[in-house]
């Protein structure tokens, strides 16, 4: 069966795997010769999934989010026990649809704001089936 | 564990029941489980009538509430279903175990937030301990509820009362009234009587269906009727364990939470082949292991397995 939704896969919470983090910032530059910095080390998991039961990965299709520095196939970190609070990036269900937008609360009025001119925005009216599926905390962007 | 015998100078046949002990346990269970964790991953979904389908897309293996209002059966082949299917366009899943699995343990994680002692009963429905928990449990099972639906998607229905065995009856009303709201409280005397009055004997823990016909021969018909049996009685006709169900069924504690899981249980992979008895005479051996799915999900229960064991049925 062909899912015309966004794609969400599950993190992999059992796997380990710290890496050394360097204490100060690296420019873009030259790399800093400085071996004695490292802090100790940073797991992605630990540092990045604040709540493993309500986490979920979420793979971006489309373009409607790219000034948000959201691009098409990367990885948002969606935690489902965050506040919709305003203006937070969030993966929102409408009509049964699935998509990431920016919610908004305007005199009582619910939003979801795109990140490019070329979409636009949506109200979220009285009536309509519309639930915050969750909270967009970080975006995992390949270089 | 208290000697059952000990009770029945003090509750014997009759006379009102006093619990010995103020344990609290909950019964927290998810509502159509495989069918609602398809759903949070699409929920476009959500007002279909669902149907997962087994390893081999054969047969039924969970519904949603819609599928089973128009009388889809737990385990019938797909093919008994099929004008059901199409005309009331039904959708069919196959059956996704690692994505269960991985769903339960997230429920599992959200309840331990409301108890320091948690049994996991099966893959959707754990046992809680209340005891000590100070306040309101309504609100406390309410609390439970929202976190497991914010955190997972998934719906659970919560069952309070003084034994395990009416905690499940308590989660069996919760999950079918509608007035409830996911919630039933079953410790005070009153509403036990009346819980037991409206549940059938065979739906009571433990009382499976050899039990339940030994039972309604003897004219014993709901919960309550059991409740009330002579102790020499129950244990004479059905033992040790039954007469535990019993005392359970009075607000006596005799089954603590275990803190291992249970091994030894069976894990059945329904085989749509061997439905049709026409089939049968044709097999002279099982028929081979084809799909790995069976295997992997032996194995991912985390036991051994330690034999396979077909079932087919031969009429006419």
């Amino acid at each position: 069966m062909v899912r015309k939704t966004l794609q969400i896969v599950r993190p992999d919470l059992f796997s380990h795997c710290p890496r050394p983090l360097f204490l100060g910032r690296v420019p873009a530059g030259f790399p800093s010769p400085a071996e004695d910095d490292i802090e100790g080390t940073l797991d992605l998991n630990r540092r990045y999934i604040r709540h493993p039961a309500a986490t979920f990965f979420v793979r971006v299709s489309g373009e409607s989010m790219v000034g948000a520095g959201i691009f098409p196939d990367d990885i948002l970190i969606v935690d489902r026990s965050l506040k919709a609070a305003d203006r937070r990036v969030v993966v929102a269900v409408m009509n049964g649809e699935m998509t990431v937008k920016r919610l908004r609360r305007k005199d009582g009025r619910l939003f979801l704001v795109s990140e490019n001119d070329a979409f636009p925005t949506m109200e979220v009216e009285e009536g309509t089936d519309f639930q915050v599926w969750g909270v967009a905390t970080c975006v995992i962007h390949s270089l | 564990m208290r000697d059952p015998f000990a009770v029945n100078e003090r509750c014997g046949q009759g006379e009102p029941r006093a619990p010995a002990e103020n344990r609290v346990f909950a019964l927290a269970d998810c509502n159509n489980f495989y069918a609602s964790c398809e759903r949070v991953f699409d929920p476009s979904l959500a007002n279909r009538p669902l149907v997962v389908l087994s390893n081999n897309d054969g047969c039924v293996v969970a519904r949603s509430e819609e599928a089973k209002a128009l009388g889809i059966g737990m385990g019938v082949t797909v093919m008994s279903v099929k004008d059901i299917i199409r005309k009331n366009g039904v959708a069919m899943l196959s059956s996704n175990y690692t994505l269960y699995g991985d769903m339960s343990r997230r429920v599992m994680e959200a309840l331990s937030q409301f108890s320091p002692d948690v049994e996991i009963y099966s893959i959707d429905e754990a046992f809680l301990s209340f005891d000590g928990i100070a306040g309101d449990l309504r609100a406390h099972a309410r609390s439970l509820r929202e976190s497991v639906l914010r955190w997972t998607g998934l719906q659970v229905s919560v069952g309070i009362g003084p034994t395990k065995t009416l905690a499940k009856i308590a989660n069996r009303i919760a999950k079918r009234s509608k007035a409830a709201w996911g919630i039933c409280d079953l410790r005070s005397p009153a509403d036990i009587d009346a819980a037991l009055e409206a549940t059938a004997v065979g739906d009571v823990w433990g009382i499976g269906p050899a039990h339940e016909k030994l039972l309604r021969e003897s004219g014993i018909e709901t919960a309550g009727a059991l409740r009330d049996a002579h102790d020499g009685w129950v244990r004479k006709k059905m033992g040790i364990v039954g007469l535990r169900t019993v005392h359970e069924l009075r607000g006596i504690s005799c089954i603590p939470l275990e803190e291992a899981p249970a091994t030894g249980r069976a894990l059945r992979c329904p085989d749509p082949s061997a439905a049709p008895s026409r089939r049968f005479r044709k097999w002279r051996k099982p028929p081979p292991i084809t799909r790995r799915g069976r295997r992997s999900n032996c194995a991912g229960a985390g036991s051994p397995c330690g034999c396979f064991r077909f079932f087919s049925s031969r009429t006419g």
